[in-house]
């Protein structure tokens, strides 16, 4: 295990702490925060390389493994998700029960039509998905091409300057909220 | 190896090259970052995402960092039977050294990528942020030890005015 600090951790700490994800480094199934450098004489020794998730995404994680790699001085990391199984429901979900700090909050998406016209200039100037578009089109490609869509419409809401989307709160910390007032 | 996983991120490549990142790998699609040609083949440049087959019609480009090497990948939530899409971040942050990337090039590095994160959570809620940030955490804990600089500097400040 690599018990040194370095600024770079310091702020990788503080960055996973401002935005609510964990860093998975000795904390997952498998991952003891092993070494993962070793440099190319195997004389240093050290984790640079870690994976940092977000709660709902955390509590999918079924299996972390290091690989050892011939062709760099890093070992590869690889995490693997559970899906479709306990624990990837949401507040949504039909039989969610929410439990206090455990809810993963909802993207909602509202329609001030005074930012109609920022949330159209949004789509139009998003070059790079709309090339994917453009893409999925000519190779036919149903669902990327839905997906596209999608994502042009929760990304042109979901931009700083458009301000459209917002996340649903938990029904717990609806209820905390009302019991102050 | 990366045959084994739906999603695979090379930090450090070297190349934009994605013929020469697809070496071997049939069917794969490869997102990376465009390398000047002056950076071409040097360390600490290059980061790739590797898509397999499989669920490439899931993964589109969401952003592609413009001070930072980053890549932010959207995935749609049926990949990981979500109820909102999943980001993939992929990022290189290059190791202090006192000449080429001091300190205060590594606290602008992950300023932006703090930015850039903030963004892809206003997407969606649901964010993977991996790869080689040339940080050790130790045993630093997101919960007790996160802004310690902040804390320390506040600290010295009462010790400087109790001083004076």
């Amino acid at each position: 295990m690599c018990n040194s600090v370095n600024k770079a951790g310091q702020l990788l700490v503080d960055l996973a702490a401002a935005t609510s994800m964990a860093i998975a480094t000795g904390r997952v199934v498998g991952d003891d925060g092993h070494l993962s450098f070793t440099g190319n004489y195997g004389n240093k020794k050290s984790r640079p390389d870690h994976v940092l998730l977000s709660p709902a995404l955390y509590k999918l994680v079924c299996s972390f493994k290091m690989w050892d790699t011939c062709t760099s001085d890093h070992a590869a990391l690889s995490t693997e998700f559970r899906v479709n199984a306990v624990g990837g429901e949401s507040a949504s979900t039909k039989h969610h029960v929410c439990r206090i700090g455990q809810c993963v909050n909802n993207l909602v998406l509202r329609w001030p039509h005074e930012k109609a016209h920022m949330y159209a200039r949004h789509i139009s100037e998003n070059m790079e998905l709309l090339a994917q578009f453009d893409e999925a089109e000519r190779a036919g490609g149903v669902d990327k091409l839905a997906f596209c869509v999608r994502s042009l419409l929760v990304q042109a809401a979901s931009s700083r300057a458009v301000g459209m989307s917002a996340q649903a709160r938990c029904v717990l910390s609806v209820n905390a909220v009302e019991r102050v007032h | 190896m990366v045959k084994l996983h739906d999603i695979t991120v090379l930090a450090e490549t070297r190349t934009s090259d994605a013929s020469r990142l697809l070496q071997h790998l049939p069917g794969f699609t490869v997102h990376n970052i465009q390398l000047d040609r002056g950076n071409e083949g040097k360390n600490r440049h290059g980061i790739a995402v590797l898509v397999a087959s499989s669920c490439s019609d899931y993964v589109l480009v969401l952003k592609t960092s413009e001070n930072v090497q980053c890549i932010w990948m959207q995935c749609d939530k049926k990949m990981f039977a979500l109820e909102e899409d999943v980001n993939v971040g992929a990022a290189y942050i290059n190791p202090q050294s006192r000449k080429l990337f001091p300190v205060c090039a590594i606290q602008t590095h992950f300023t932006d990528l703090f930015e850039d994160t903030l963004g892809a959570l206003q997407v969606s809620p649901n964010v993977v942020l991996c790869g080689d940030f040339n940080a050790h955490v130790g045993e630093l804990s997101e919960v007790s030890d996160a802004h310690t600089g902040i804390v320390l500097r506040f600290l010295r400040l009462g010790d400087m005015c109790a001083t004076v």
